[in-house]
């Protein structure tokens, strides 16, 4: 079989019919509108955040400063987990331009995915920091009303309990959300050297 | 005045859009399935293609040709598709069968879209472009690579088809 063979096996391949311009339109203004939906969410829900914790700090009477603080960083750390979830991550991030050449569009796609991997494992780390500390700040007042056996058998256990997150649970869930990024990463890596 | 201008430049916009869809929808819908054949699969990223066609057109230049450049973005759509979900292969929706019948190719056309998607990715891209009559130059463009490196891979991609092919004859 020659070159000219295959050419017309080639364009003989019924195509589908194209959607009509206005059909293909509207899917790129739905596009544009879940992006905004998505910010808009974002946005809203760290207000909501904001407000939680200044009501919280403005009704609770707490005698130590220490206890609204640590409640303050609880709250930051959930936050923190509500905004380590990909798509909203992907936001913060500006994708690879598309027109490029394959070979400079690859290790840029491949940059941009190993960034989204590195904030990632940094939102859960952070998350896990705030949420330790957090913790023991609370805890000094309340501890501070119980006799010191007490008072360190709940550190005690506390500290048992962040070190067992920090060890055991935290690689654990850092790379069960990324593998899906390392994954792709790997994918990419291989179709870079498909060029060379 | 200043309103008026950008309604204009919206209307051009549009009617450039238009020519472009037309010309290239067919070129655009067959490299799609030469890389996946299948074809929802093909139709998909064909019109992710053109919505980020329309979406990134004011920002085209004319440094490459308009061909080089929608090109790039469709392999570039093309070779995402490996970070998405693979897809269920058709024989699990019989209800779909009909549907296959009416756009049924001949056996020849099939099995040529068979072979090249089962290429490494990136040779699929080349060998469909190049069966779209593109220059090699403009090939080399698309992807980034060196001419030479494109004429030695069609070289050896078409060789890869043509012994598929007799396997297939002589069985």
């Amino acid at each position: 079989m020659n070159t000219n063979d295959f050419r017309e096996m080639w364009n003989k391949q019924i195509t589908t019919p194209q959607p009509s311009q206005e059909e293909l339109l509207k899917t790129v203004i739905k596009l544009k509108n879940k992006n905004r939906n998505q910010l808009l969410l974002a946005f809203v829900s760290l207000s909501l955040t904001i407000i939680f914790i200044l009501v919280i700090g403005y009704y609770i009477e707490p005698t130590l400063i220490t206890t609204r603080i640590g409640i303050a960083l609880i709250i930051a750390a959930i936050l923190f987990y509500l905004f380590s979830s990909n798509s909203l991550l992907r936001l913060l991030i500006k994708d690879a331009d598309q027109s490029l050449d394959v070979s400079s569009y690859l290790p840029l796609l491949i940059k941009i995915r190993e960034k989204q991997l590195l904030l990632g494992t940094r939102v859960m780390t952070l998350y896990f920091i705030l949420l330790a500390a957090g913790l023991l700040l609370y805890m000094i007042e309340y501890t501070r009303r119980m006799t010191f056996g007490f008072g360190l058998l709940a550190y005690g256990i506390t500290t048992l309990w962040i070190l067992f997150n920090w060890i055991y649970l935290k690689p654990r869930i850092v790379k069960k959300q990324q593998a899906k990024l390392s994954e792709a990463i790997k994918n990419l890596e291989n179709l870079k050297k498909q060029l060379s | 005045m200043f309103l008026l201008t950008g309604k204009s430049n919206l209307l051009h916009m549009y009617m450039d859009f238009e020519e472009i869809y037309k010309t290239y929808w067919n070129k655009v819908f067959r490299i799609c399935m030469g890389y996946v054949n299948d074809r929802d699969w093909a139709q998909d990223i064909a019109q992710e293609t053109f919505i980020t066609v329309w979406q990134q057109l004011p920002k085209f230049r004319n440094e490459s040709s308009i061909g080089t450049w929608l090109f790039r973005i469709a392999a570039n759509h093309c070779l995402r598709q490996l970070e998405k979900t693979k897809r269920y292969p058709r024989e699990e929706f019989p209800l779909q069968i009909a549907d296959q019948q009416e756009t049924s190719n001949d056996e020849n056309v099939n099995l040529l879209y068979k072979y090249i998607s089962e290429l490494p990715e990136i040779d699929r891209l080349i060998i469909s472009l190049e069966l779209e009559e593109m220059p090699q130059s403009e090939i080399a463009g698309v992807l980034g690579i060196t001419e030479s490196n494109v004429r030695v891979r069609i070289h050896r991609i078409k060789e890869k088809l043509s012994i598929k092919f007799a396997t297939y004859e002589h069985e």
